[in-house]
Order: C-alpha cells, then sequence, then structure tokens
C-alpha cells in the first residue's frame, strides 16, 4: 500500500515539497510513480484553484479600462453629436459677438496723457487725460456716433450728422469743431467752429462759434464766450473760466496722477485760470496761489490743501 | 436579477452582472484553454463585448448571452492557435511549448479537489488555507497560530493525504 508507506516514512515532507523545499525528484525517490504522478496533478490544480477563486475585481478595472481607450460604437456617435452641438453653438456665440461687439473700438488715456485718434472719416479727435471714448468701426460711415467720458476736441469733417453721447447729455453737429468735458456730474462743451446742438436731459441748446454751455450737478450756468480757436489743453494747457475748484483739483489729479486732499478746503470755490501740463509746481503755484491756499506734500503723490 | 427594466447599459447594472458571472466564465474558459492567463484575457474580452453590445442585450438572457460569447471566443482562438501552428509548421519553427508531462485539469477533477478542501478537518483547513489562499510561509503560519512550524507541516502533509485519498488515481 502507497499510503501505508507514505506514512511510515517522514511525516512532513509532502508540505515541504509543496512549499518547494523538496525538489521533484526528491520526492520521485520517496514515493511510487502513481502517486508522484497524482501529487503534481494536485499542486498545479492548487495553483490553478486559487486563481480561479482570485478576485476578479482587478479584471474589472482592467476592462473598465480598455473600454475607456476603446469607445464604443455607441459612446461614440453620442459623444459626436454633442460635441458637433457644442462646438457649432461655441460657433454661433462668437460669431454674434463678433457683429454686435468686436467692432466696437475703444480709445483711452491715462493720467498726464493726451492723444489724437484720427477715425475713418477724417474727423480728428484729441483725448485729454484720464479719458475714454468708444465707437463702432463697421458702421461708422453711416452712423456717426461715439462715446466719450472724460475731455475731447473734435474737429468733425462734414458730412451726416456727427453725435458724442455722454452720461450727461449727447452732442449733435454736422461739421465742425467743439470741445466735450463730461466727468460724473461736471459737462461743459464748447463750440469752436460751425453750429453745435447740446441735448441733455433737462435742456436743449444750440452753441454758435465761441459759445459754451456748462452743466454742474445737472445745473446749467449761463452760456458764455470764449476767445480761443481752440481748447487750451491741446497745446499742454488747461483753461478754467468760472470753474468750482474742485473740477479743477480733478484735472490736475487726472493730469499729473495725484491724489489732492481738499477736505480742508471750500472746494466750491469760483477760479478762473490755467495750469500748465508739463510743470506741476508752476501748475501748483498758479492754481492755490491765486487763492491763498497752502500745499504741501504728506506722502508721495499725496498732497494735502488749507488755507 | 429579478428586477423588470434593468437595461445593461446601466455601468451599475453591468457590474452587477460582471460581480455574479465573472468567475463562472473564467473557470469556464479555463477548463476550455487550460491556461489561467488565457481565460482571464478571453474574460476581459467577453465582458467589453457585451459592454459594446448592451443596448442589444436582453437582461433576462444575459447569462446565457455571456457565456456564448465566451464561447465563441474561446474557439476563434483555437482557430487562431491552428493558423499560427500550421505558419510554424509550414515554416519548420514548429516547437511546442506543452511540457511531455502535459496535466489536464478536468471541471469534475476541480471540483472535486475543492469539495474536499472544504470538508478537511478544521485544523487541516486552516493551515491549508492559510497556506494556498493568503500565501503564507509555514513559519508566518506558525507564528500566526502560536504553534511550532513542524506542526504546520505536518498538518499540510496531511492536508495532502486526505486529498490524494479522496480525488482517487489519475
Amino acid at each position: 500500500m502507497e499510503n501505508k508507506n507514505l506514512h511510515t516514512n517522514n511525516d512532513t515532507f509532502l508540505a515541504q515539497w509543496l512549499e518547494g523545499e523538496l525538489s521533484d525528484t526528491e520526492l520521485k525517490n520517496r514515493i511510487s510513480e502513481q502517486d508522484y504522478t497524482a501529487f503534481v496533478k494536485l499542486r498545479k490544480a492548487l495553483e490553478v484553484s486559487s486563481e480561479l477563486n482570485a478576485s476578479t475585481k482587478d479584471s474589472f478595472y482592467k476592462i473598465q479600462e480598455k473600454i475607456a481607450n476603446k469607445k464604443t460604437p455607441v459612446r461614440r456617435l453620442h459623444t459626436a453629436r454633442w460635441s458637433i452641438g457644442i462646438a457649432a453653438s461655441i460657433l454661433v456665440i462668437v460669431g454674434l459677438f463678433s457683429i454686435f461687439s468686436d467692432t466696437t473700438v475703444t480709445h483711452q488715456t491715462s493720467f498726464g496723457e493726451t492723444k489724437s485718434i484720427p477715425l475713418l472719416d477724417g474727423t480728428q479727435v484729441v483725448l485729454n487725460s484720464k479719458s475714454t471714448i468708444s465707437y463702432n468701426q463697421t458702421d461708422w460711415k453711416n452712423n456717426r456716433q461715439l462715446t466719450l467720458d472724460g475731455e475731447a476736441y473734435f474737429k468733425v469733417e462734414k458730412g451726416s450728422t456727427f453725435t458724442v453721447h455722454t452720461s450727461n447729455g449727447s452732442v449733435t453737429v454736422l461739421g465742425t469743431q467743439f470741445n466735450v468735458n463730461s466727468t460724473t456730474d461736471f459737462f461743459d462743451v464748447v463750440c469752436y467752429e460751425g453750429k453745435v446742438g447740446v441735448k441733455t436731459n433737462t435742456s436743449e441748446h444750440i452753441l454758435l462759434p465761441t459759445n459754451s454751455i456748462r452743466k454742474i450737478n445737472g445745473n446749467s450756468s449761463q452760456p458764455s464766450v470764449t476767445q480761443l480757436l481752440k481748447p487750451t489743453w491741446i497745446d499742454g494747457e488747461s483753461t478754467f473760466k468760472s470753474v468750482p475748484i474742485k473740477y479743477v483739483i480733478k484735472a490736475l489729479e487726472d493730469q499729473y496722477n495725484i491724489k489732492i486732499d481738499a477736505a480742508s478746503i471750500d472746494d466750491t470755490t469760483i477760479f478762473s485760470g490755467s495750469f500748465p501740463h508739463n510743470n506741476l509746481g508752476v501748475a501748483f503755484t498758479t492754481v492755490f496761489d491765486a487763492l491763498g491756499i497752502t500745499y504741501n506734500e504728506t506722502q508721495k503723490r499725496n498732497i494735502k490743501l488749507r488755507y | 436579477m429579478a428586477k423588470d427594466n434593468c437595461n445593461v447599459c446601466e455601468s451599475k447594472v453591468f457590474e452587477a452582472i460582471y460581480n455574479t458571472y465573472a468567475k463562472d466564465i473564467r473557470r469556464f474558459l479555463f477548463y476550455k484553454t487550460q491556461d489561467v492567463d488565457k481565460a482571464e484575457d478571453i474574460l476581459q474580452e467577453v465582458f467589453i463585448k457585451l459592454w459594446e453590445n448592451c443596448s442589444k442585450v436582453d437582461y433576462h438572457k444575459v447569462k446565457s448571452y455571456v457565456y456564448s460569447i465566451a464561447n465563441n471566443m474561446f474557439l476563434n482562438e483555437k482557430k487562431h492557435e491552428k493558423v499560427v501552428l500550421n505558419f510554424n509548421n509550414n515554416n519548420g519553427k514548429f516547437d511546442t511549448n506543452e511540457s511531455p508531462e502535459y496535466i489536464l485539469l478536468e471541471k469534475e477533477f476541480m471540483e472535486k479537489l475543492e469539495n474536499t478542501i472544504s470538508a478537511l478537518p478544521e485544523k487541516q483547513r486552516e493551515v491549508f488555507l492559510l497556506n494556498r489562499i493568503e500565501k503564507k510561509k509555514y513559519k508566518e503560519i506558525a507564528l500566526h497560530l502560536d504553534i511550532s512550524v513542524k506542526a504546520v507541516e505536518k498538518r499540510m502533509h496531511q492536508a495532502l493525504l486526505v486529498m490524494r485519498k479522496e480525488i482517487g488515481n489519475v
């Protein structure tokens, strides 16, 4: 009996053989041929069995990965349809934007900067410091309209109506030279040549050459007369005529990129005069000395005013 | 599985189907191929195919469907092997990888073996499973169970003897 034979010998050698501590040949020498064949098959079967019983989870991840890489035909159709839809709508949106907004041209100036902008029809626009204009380039020939925030001088070529929109009102001309200064609560239009129509929320005016109109805080003042042929700021000098000092201070700030603290002075004091754009010292002397206001620089670019 | 209106294309349903049948299919494929790695490969292909055709498969017939694919894929594999074999023969490069002592593991044999393992005496089974399933060395098992290595080896030896007796002569 083989079994008896197996028992009579050492009683751990099968365990050692299974673990690889005993070689096949050694086992073969100890037991019968038939037993040997049976145990070899048993060992193979045990290996396979543990592999067959192993978790299939890893394979599932591999399957998912392969599916993702393959992108099944069903999926592909769907995603393709989606992406075409998305691409189309992006195109449409971009197209709409380019029609409605992309041709709007904007020009901007920063502190102390003036900029001369020739428009398509030959009109000249000179932008004073801290000002912005924007207009629609494509439709310019038929529709001469632009939006202004700040101050600009216009030398308009003759043609269709030319309109300047500001937050304070609009200025309409046919062909002329005029200056518009519009900030939040200050609106000043001066006509130098031709005829200028000014329309605000509350009133309408026709300006003849040398006439000007000004609105401060929505109250229009008397039309006044200027002797100048064009605004002085074009030549590097800001000129004011009976303007509350606070707008002069604002102009100084925009021109020189400084901060002026006017808390301790009366900023409604009326000022007439001008200041140069290239010399801060002279500008301060001409504006504030005349009004008996002293000034000193508390910090860099911060100036405090007092009497 | 009793739920109606189950769509195979839903990834949760798909995963559930996989969890239900994957092991059985792998086994099924192993008995045919006698190769665990090949069975694993075909198993993956089977479920990829199921996913690709998920909309055409009735949930209630999914079991027979996956077995059919598995079988077909196995046959395709065999056909391909024959082509490779022929090619090698004609080119004079034929070289068999099969060892002379080729061992065929039939379904009946495997089932008998597995039943025997689960019927082992508790002490032998514990050691046996720790070694075969958890892949622990005898030393580790001895430490784990607080017995000598010799005792572990004795139990393994006994377990193998029991199995030898149960499966009979081959």
